[in-house]
């Protein structure tokens, strides 16, 4: 009796745990896939949704918290300047909280259209207020709202008076900036374009011993700027000979090219700042490299350059908030054969050692075939820099194997696609990105060691990694290697058909303004996977058939291209459900057998 | 643009097994801070005369404590080589010691160490004459030697 009832169970639970390997084994196939991917499909959708209003916008983690509510249909370059004051806010106040985007955002919503066409700012930190706003004011996109709202603690206040509050507080916010800076000048050249602004806040202007502006056609004239009871008026007046000297000058960013072309000309001021489009006033260094070459930085961060050539980037640097940092993607190559160096590196970075093969490497092919495979990484080369701007090789002995130019390295890391910060003295006056002044092992490893354990995201990572004894100058290259994959269409021929630029994060996309919808069909597709945006927007270009790209990252998007990505993500989750099924039925059956044994022993 | 000869390992030993010495060279050359920060300056440097003159203290100073140092480790290292003489060592394996992921038998450092003592001793010698003459037209192949035996130095003492 107990035998037959014994068979019965057993083969129950037998049938039980059969049909839970199926179920889960089928669970498993194209089906879930497929509807997962369906799924995910549908959520990427929801974001990219081109209708309605943003709601919460933006909040600012950490500590502080600052919400942004907006209640309008946003233009996406409305959203886009919206992120990028927020952004803008951090960095302008050097505080060390960062704003980020939470999940949803920006959540594209169905309100209704007849929605008060207000733009709510929740603001709890009434220090951030004027900020804020000045950066709104920048975007001109504030502007663009006939009235705000602000929530304070005590609930809404919703007047025009507080519309007018704004308006004070915006005012005095550009006051403020400009009378920081005046502080600091005793006399000034400004760009003819720059005018606007003057007339805008002569009180600000006040402050200067000598205004003078300087015209499109070279001529420099003295600005006065003239009480007329309660207001100023400024005045230009005649070119005075002698010209007047000044020590600061002043340039707008459509004119930044004028200091390249004649560098002469604004070789006898002391100081030198650029107004950028979104009104901030940042300052410029020139330099002139051993071939005579010109470079200009404008320091966009503290310590933090970027070349004249590549100022579009800045606002692309906005975003590094918003880029999660992970030491994985850090690779450390040493090319220097101090003792302490490489015991600081094997015991504090070892985990980031880009080992060559042999160490040190003894050829510059060997070099390069060591680093061609970097792809996916950030490396830094570490290496004394000799007169000729080339990292110089030694063994172990202090002879010299060979010399590998930072030129040579851009142009390899440009055709690969790798992305190398060179670390060595002045490595930037060679290089598109680099150090700007000379620099000890000892102290670069020590930034870079900080750099790699301290941060959350990339604007942490380059703010700890630069220093006043360190300032830093970053590429176009390295900015699109750290936000982007950089993706290229090619032909049978190895000809670029068109790069693709594909941010590496859903919140740099977002913070991007780019919806994957918008890539899809700019790319002529529908894949709902693909985020990006694509240089230039050629898209009849693209082949039908998506195996034929080379992608930057090629791990990721290997054999099947874009859709790898989307069946990675759902295929992850599809074996962690088919492998919880598997434990939960194997642990049941286990169960089973002990209590059996149990029982048998018993009887 | 001169090149000059590299002193990295020479402040670098000094950092790590002298310091109070590394310290008398820096007050005395306060202009050259710079140069007595351990690690290996990323590119090149001016030629200046002082800091020459530095240079030539600071190979001094070191070159003083390799000697010292490897005056105090060569008979440490003898009565261990001796002690393994004979019957153990017909059995037993040499002893080695692992010196930046090498292994070294004690003989071989035991060597090194006399070996690198009397190169030591050699440039100390030809350092004290352009020393006493403040020449130091052709001292960069003794700075550049000096920094060997330091960046050797270093590996074997931290081995201890």
């Amino acid at each position: 009796m107990y035998n037959t009832r014994f068979n019965i169970s057993l083969n129950f639970l037998l049938t039980l745990c059969l049909t839970g390997f199926i179920f889960s084994s089928t669970q498993a196939q194209g089906g879930v896939i497929l509807k997962s991917i369906l799924k995910a499909a549908a959520n990427t959708s929801v974001k990219s949704a081109t209708t309605t209003s943003v709601k919460s916008v933006a909040r600012l983690s950490a500590e502080k918290s600052l919400t942004i509510s907006v209640t309008r249909t946003l233009a996406k370059a409305e959203a886009k300047a919206l992120l990028g004051s927020a952004a803008l806010l951090s960095a302008e106040e050097g505080s060390r909280f960062a704003i980020r985007l939470s999940e949803k955002l920006p959540a594209f919503c169905t309100e209704s259209p007849a929605a008060t066409h207000g733009l709510k700012i929740a603001i709890t930190e009434v220090d951030h207020r004027i900020v804020l706003c000045s950066n709104m004011l920048n975007h001109r996109w504030g502007e663009a709202f006939p009235e705000i709202r602000i929530l304070g603690k005590e609930g809404t206040i919703n007047n025009r008076l507080i519309r007018r509050q704004v308006d004070d507080i915006i005012a005095s916010a550009k006051d403020a900036e400009w009378r920081r800076f005046s502080t600091e000048e005793t006399s000034i050249v400004i760009d003819e374009h720059l005018l606007p602004a003057v007339e805008a806040n002569p009180k600000a202007f006040s402050k200067y011993k000598q205004i003078e502006v300087r015209f499109a056609h070279g001529g420099i004239q003295p600005v006065k700027i003239i009480r007329a009871g309660k207001k100023f008026k400024i005045q230009i007046g005649e070119p005075t000979p002698p010209p007047i000297i000044s020590t600061t000058t002043v340039i707008s960013e459509q004119n930044i090219g004028l200091i390249a072309a004649n560098p002469e000309a604004f070789s006898q001021y002391e100081s030198i700042k650029v107004v950028l489009n979104n009104g901030s006033v940042k300052p410029i260094r020139i330099v002139k490299s051993n071939e005579g070459e010109v470079k200009v930085w404008i320091e966009f961060f503290p310590n933090q350059f970027v070349s004249s050539l590549d100022i579009q980037t800045i606002s692309t640097i906005e975003i590094f908030n918003f880029l999660n940092f992970s030491g994985k993607k850090v690779k450390l190559g040493s090319l220097v054969t101090d003792s302490r160096a490489n015991r600081f590196i094997n015991r504090d970075l070892k985990n980031y050692q880009l080992k060559f093969k042999p160490q040190p490497p003894t050829n510059k092919d060997v070099f390069f075939k060591n680093i061609e495979n970097e792809r996916e990484s950030l490396v830094f080369l570490l290496g004394h820099i000799n007169e000729k701007g080339a990292f110089e090789i030694e063994d172990a002995a202090g002879n010299m194997l060979f010399e590998v130019s930072l030129t040579e390295i851009s142009r390899f890391s440009t055709e690969k696609g790798i992305t190398i910060f060179p670390i060595g003295c002045q490595s930037a006056h060679y290089a598109s990105a680099g150090l700007v002044l000379d620099v000890k092992t000892e102290i670069a490893l020590g930034r870079l060691h900080s750099a790699i354990s301290q941060s959350k995201n990339y604007y942490d990572f380059f703010s700890t990694l630069s220093s006043a004894e360190m300032p830093i100058v970053f590429s176009k290259d390295l900015i699109d290697g750290v936000v982007y994959l950089n993706a290229k269409v090619t032909n049978q021929q190895g000809e670029t058909i068109v790069s693709i630029l594909i941010p590496l994060s859903e919140n740099a996309s977002i913070a991007l303004g780019i919806t994957t919808a918008d890539l899809a069909n700019s790319t002529g597709g529908d894949d709902p996977a693909l985020m990006g945006t694509v240089l230039p927007n050629t898209s009849s270009a693209f082949p039908a058939n998506l195996y034929a790209m080379q992608f930057r990252h090629p791990s990721n998007f290997l054999s099947l291209g874009f859709y790898k990505y989307a069946y990675e993500k759902v295929l992850d989750k599809d074996l962690y459900l088919r492998y919880s099924y598997k434990l939960f039925y194997s642990v049941l059956a286990v169960l089973f057998l002990i209590r059996l044994y149990l029982k048998t022993r018993k009887q | 643009m001169e090149k000059l000869p590299p002193v990295n390992e020479i402040v670098n030993f000094l950092a790590d097994f002298d310091p109070s010495q590394l310290e008398v060279i820096k007050r005395q050359y306060p202009e050259q801070a710079d140069l007595f920060l351990p690690g290996m300056k990323l590119g090149m440097e001016d030629a200046a005369r002082d800091e020459q003159a530095a240079r030539v203290t600071l190979l001094k100073f070191g070159l003083d404590v390799v000697t010292l140092a490897c005056a105090k480790r060569i008979p440490e290292l003898k009565k261990q080589l001796d002690s393994k003489k004979g019957f153990r060592s017909l059995f037993s394996s040499a002893k080695t010691t692992t010196v930046l992921g090498e292994k070294m038998d004690l003989r071989s450092v035991y060597e090194r160490l006399v070996s690198l003592q009397t190169e030591s001793e050699n440039v100390l010698i030809e350092l004290t004459i352009f020393l006493s003459f403040e020449n130091y037209g052709d001292v960069r192949p003794f700075i550049r030697q000096g920094n060997k035996i330091c960046a050797e130095m270093n590996k074997l003492m931290l081995a201890f």
